[in-house]
């Protein structure tokens, strides 16, 4: 699904050329549950922007289900990017002045879905995550897992087949950290392909194949499927 | 979406509600301004335009050219060349004359005396040039008899009420009664011809046939409705061989060119007898039009400037929005929309804005502009657009600079996006006040003019004095005795009389020659009459030589010259040498030398003036002017009117303040003073609410920064200096770029006047020091707030 070949990200400085990313050779396949683990600063984010469509390479091949995306227009990667993609951010981004509801349909409009499909899809995603009760709510009204459940009901309505998740857990508490993993869980059996960026070793666990950073490069391929 | 859209704008508006209500509160003062004066502009432009055919009607200029004047222009020109014209070529569709005699009419109707000046007399084909619209009667061809009128319906309201009007006998005295044909809508405000009463040609013992033939009569203001086919180049041109071939059998005719009717309202002040009511004024039009504009501008400028401002506020959303995967073009409309939601709010408030100051608008104008049936939806309409057109053009900056806002930046950073565009952020901030100061030098130098005329010493006593109409020959013949009459007055000091007053205008004119010099040349003078009480009671002072005796035998063959006249004329010993004046067949003695006085407004040069007595073949006297003690002066008015009533059996005293008659010459002038002051005033209320916002908005980010500096040590007057350093530069530079501008525009308004102030640094300094106080005030309580604030409060909000 997902093959990078020699993928830099560097930031010229003067006479200094300071490498985020340097020389990332990476395959996923459809399905797989990845983890990428680093301390802060090794590139594990700027490698999730990349691979979402949010940040360019420098330098280096990105495809996407077999696509080149370095050579794919704006228009056209903003079409992949609305119908393969879905993101969660540790931060939640929920709009503030949006009802959960309203965060929630958000993805439908800009991808002109009609509106009986579109409640009909909302209120689908709103059973499913057992917040039907707090539809009417402002983000600010709920607690920070709660906001996450959003979040993650927001990313995935869409239906998308990669789900890129930015330390989705960073900001929760243990029970509602391992309630969100267990979405994921769920969602990685129904087909979805999950990548996300964590510090915890438990929430690791929960993938099938863990990738370590450092410095911009890839230490140890996680070997398949433990 | 569109729904979407919108619900978004409103939570948007909602959540920041202070910079909300700058926006719309700052757009609908804009929207207000620009539309009144987007009323008022249309509505000077619009002057004749209301005629079906008025593109195809024009107006007969004569030109007389003079070789020691110049050329002179007259909108009046002799009757018969209108009918030649007419006859001799097919191009002109119809010819129509109109004569407005001047003086009044009279007539007893039902008890009361009717005293009317507001009159025409015009040709059959009035009605079928002009449109004016028919409420009653025979439109089609109402003048055809003689002793026929039209009259308006605030005419026939006032002389008939509820009954028909049509058919009904008017008896004017000293005319055979006249008989009402039809009845017109009131003649629109913005046309050049105003009457009350439209007469066909009368029956009188004037001999009209004479008059109509004589080539060098005046009086007739001739229009032409032109085939609309004709080459108005080329017609011109045929018409210059028809001067010509005239003048060949009549050495009185004269040259003339064509006038468009739509020019005539702004194109006349050169033009003698051209419009008889005050002319418009193009430099106006102009200015207030871009006044009109400024408002616009500065308003959405702030709009535009606030918006981008908060831009810092909402990275966040726009990254959300496009991670979840908006377009640009999608976060484009939907900036936009929210741009026009404000401005279509501001709308809906400048409409009620606009129906507060109207009647005040109104009466600054001197226009009746009204919110009815009729104009609401007009109104509407031009607010709606306004809105809309604003709403996008400032809502598509910001609109454009969120949308390419790159997701990651914002969705990382606060404040890294606001840095980008500030540059234009200050430019902006520099165009609203320097906008502003302009203004606001304009208003100071129009008040410093208008002080100036106040102050200026014009030569003569303008104060305390009453000046009174002679409407019936009776006054005119026994003045005298009234004269004597008003003198037993205690509230009067004295009274005199004369065709004019110093001050005035529609002054006549005549030629004069000195005998003495022996020149053959004639040079055109100012005539007035006087009689020997004149000097005293406007304290003017004689140069040399002795006022009149009052010894009519002596003085009707004397004159008074002023100083300009005395170097004009060319002449060494003045007084006891003789003219030869245009209309007098003897020789005229110079008996005294007045010194200079502004017999005229101050926009005119002192121009040389004869001053003859009042027993003059040349013109009659038309005026008392009453000298008051100044003590109980309604009860001296009242006995005034008592005195007027026993010489002049028929009509209504008719009186003014001579100060204020003065001032009626500067009208336009106090009229723009206020529209200046009052643009002034707006534009920069609007510029200072908008640097509110912006230092409140640059206070909150900055908070922690002087948190921070707080905690190291910095007093509360740094924090202020840093603070108000930054904006105060930018006015600062507003005033650089302002001072010219002014000085260039507010110069050639200057010109308008003979006698004019001069422009100045205090009114620069004023200005300047006006604008900079007002955005320090307006800053500083922000920065006082901040200034003030616990920096441990500051720095743990973050």
């Amino acid at each position: 699904m997902i093959q990078l070949t020699n993928i830099d990200k560097y930031i010229d400085k003067r006479f200094q050329r300071t490498f985020i990313l340097n020389g990332i050779n990476l395959d996923i396949s459809e399905g797989e549950f990845v983890t990428i683990m680093g301390p802060s600063g090794a590139g594990k984010s700027t490698l999730l922007n990349i691979l979402g469509f949010l940040d360019d390479a420098s330098e280096g091949e990105y495809k996407f289900l077999g696509e080149p995306v370095h050579n794919l227009s704006e228009k056209q990667k903003s079409k992949y990017h609305k119908s393969h993609i879905g993101f969660v951010f540790q931060a939640y981004h929920l709009l503030d002045e949006l009802t959960v509801y309203e965060n929630i349909e958000m993805p439908l409009l800009y991808r002109k879905v009609k509106g009986k499909q579109r409640q009909a899809m909302v209120a689908e995603m709103l059973d499913k995550f057992n917040i039907v009760a707090k539809k009417d709510l402002f983000p600010p009204q709920l607690s920070g897992g709660q906001q996450q459940v959003v979040g993650v009901a927001r990313a995935i309505i869409g239906s998308p087949k990669l789900l890129l998740a930015d330390e989705p857990t960073g900001n929760l508490h243990s029970e509602q950290s391992e309630q969100i993993m267990e979405m994921f869980k769920k969602l990685n059996e129904e087909g979805v392909t999950i990548i996300q960026v964590t510090h915890s070793e438990k929430m690791a666990a929960y993938g099938n194949r863990i990738i370590n950073m450092k410095d911009g490069i890839l230490l140890k391929n996680g070997s398949g499927y433990s | 979406m569109l729904k979407n859209y919108l619900k978004i704008a409103i939570r948007t508006i909602r959540r920041n509600k202070i910079y909300s209500t700058i926006s719309v509160l700052g757009l609908a003062i804009g929207i207000t301004g620009a539309t009144l004066l987007y009323l008022y502009v249309n509505d000077e432009l619009s002057y004749d335009n209301f005629h079906e055919k008025s593109d195809q009607i024009y107006r007969i200029v004569e030109i007389l050219d003079n070789a020691d004047q110049g050329t002179r222009y007259f909108g009046q020109t002799a009757p018969v060349l209108g009918a030649t014209l007419g006859e001799s070529y097919p191009e002109i569709e119809e010819m129509v004359r109109v004569y407005q005699p001047g003086g009044h009419i009279d007539m007893l109707w039902k008890g009361e005396r009717v005293h009317e000046r507001n009159y025409l007399l015009a040709d059959p084909g009035f009605f079928q040039v002009f449109d004016f619209e028919f409420v009653m009667g025979n439109a089609e061809n109402p003048l055809a008899d003689p002793n026929s009128v039209v009259i308006t319906e605030r005419t026939a309201e006032v002389l008939f009420g509820d009954e028909n009007p049509i058919g009904q006998n008017l008896p004017f005295n000293g005319i055979a009664p006249v008989t009402v044909r039809g009845v017109i809508k009131n003649v629109p405000e913005n046309s050049h011809i105003q009457f009350d009463y439209a007469i066909s040609r009368l029956n009188t013992g004037f001999n009209w046939n004479e008059y109509l033939n004589d080539w060098s009569a005046y009086g007739a203001y001739t229009y032409l409705l032109l085939d609309p086919s004709t080459n108005l180049n080329s017609f011109q041109t045929k018409l210059g061989g028809f001067v010509e071939n005239q003048k060949e059998s009549n050495s009185d005719a004269r040259n003339f060119y064509l006038q468009p009717l739509s020019d005539i309202y702004f194109n006349s002040s050169d033009i003698e007898f051209g419009v008889e009511r005050t002319h418009g004024n193009i430099f106006y039009v102009t200015i207030f039009s871009a006044i009109a504009l400024f408002l616009l501008l500065i308003a959405g400028i702030n709009y535009m400037n606030l918006a981008t401002a908060l831009s810092a506020r909402r990275g966040r959303e726009i990254g959300i929005r496009k991670a979840a995967g908006a377009e640009r073009q999608q976060l484009v409309y939907q900036f936009l929309s929210e741009s026009v939601v404000v401005s279509l709010l501001a709308c809906a408030i400048s409409y009620f804005f606009i129906e507060l100051s109207l009647p005040f608008f109104n009466e600054l104008t001197g226009k009746q502009f009204l919110l009815n049936g009729e104009t609401v939806l007009t109104i509407l309409g031009i607010l709606f657009g306004m809105g809309l057109t604003l709403g996008i053009l400032s809502g598509s900056y910001p609109a454009f600079y969120l949308a390419m806002i790159q997701p990651i930046r914002a969705l990382k950073s606060k404040t890294e996006s606001k840095a980008g565009n500030l540059t234009l952020r200050k430019v902006l901030v520099v165009t609203q006040f320097a906008l502003s100061i302009v203004l606001i030098i304009g208003t100071l130098v129009i008040y410093k003019q208008m002080n100036y005329i106040q102050s200026v010493d014009l030569g003569f006593e303008r104060e305390q004095t009453l000046v009174l109409d002679i409407n019936h020959g009776n006054v005119r013949s026994r003045f005298e005795a009234m004269k004597q009459e008003l003198e037993t007055i205690p509230g009067v000091v004295s009274a005199a009389t004369s065709s004019r007053v110093p001050g005035g205008n529609n002054i006549e004119q005549v030629y004069s020659r000195s005998l003495e010099s022996g020149s053959a040349d004639s040079l055109q003078t100012y005539f007035m009459s006087f009689d020997e009480d004149m000097l005293d009671l406007y304290n003017l002072q004689l140069a040399a030589g002795s006022n009149f005796t009052g010894n009519k035998g002596v003085d009707s063959l004397s004159v008074l010259i002023n100083e300009t006249a005395v170097e004009a004329l060319n002449l060494d010993n003045p007084v006891g040498s003789f003219l030869d004046i245009s209309g007098v067949n003897s020789p005229i003695k110079i008996t005294g030398v007045l010194e200079d006085f502004h017999f005229q407004s101050m926009h005119q040069n002192i121009a040389p003036v004869i001053i003859g007595y009042w027993a003059n073949p040349i013109r009659v006297i038309d005026f008392f002017s009453v000298k008051l003690t100044g003590n109980d002066m309604q009860a001296t008015i009242e006995q005034i009117k008592g005195v007027h009533e026993q010489f002049d059996p028929e009509t209504a005293m008719e009186y003014r303040f001579l100060d204020e008659q003065i001032e009626q010459s500067y009208q336009a002038e106090i009229r723009a003073g206020r529209l200046f002051g009052i643009g002034g005033g707006v534009t920069i209320f609007i510029a200072c609410m908008g640097l509110f916002g912006l230092a409140l908005l640059a206070t909150e980010t900055r908070i922690q920064e002087i948190g921070i500096r707080k905690v190291l040590g910095a007093s509360v007057s740094d924090i202020l200096t840093l603070l108000t350093t930054d904006f105060v530069k930018l006015v600062a530079i507003a005033i650089i770029i302002a001072i010219p501008v002014g000085w260039v525009v507010m110069n050639s308004w200057l010109q308008n006047f003979a006698y004019h102030t001069e422009l100045g640094a205090s009114v620069f300094l004023g200005a300047g020091i006006l604008a900079l106080l007002l955005s320090i005030l307006t800053i500083s309580w922000q920065a006082i707030r901040a200034a003030l604030m616990n920096p441990v409060e500051s720095l743990r909000s973050e």
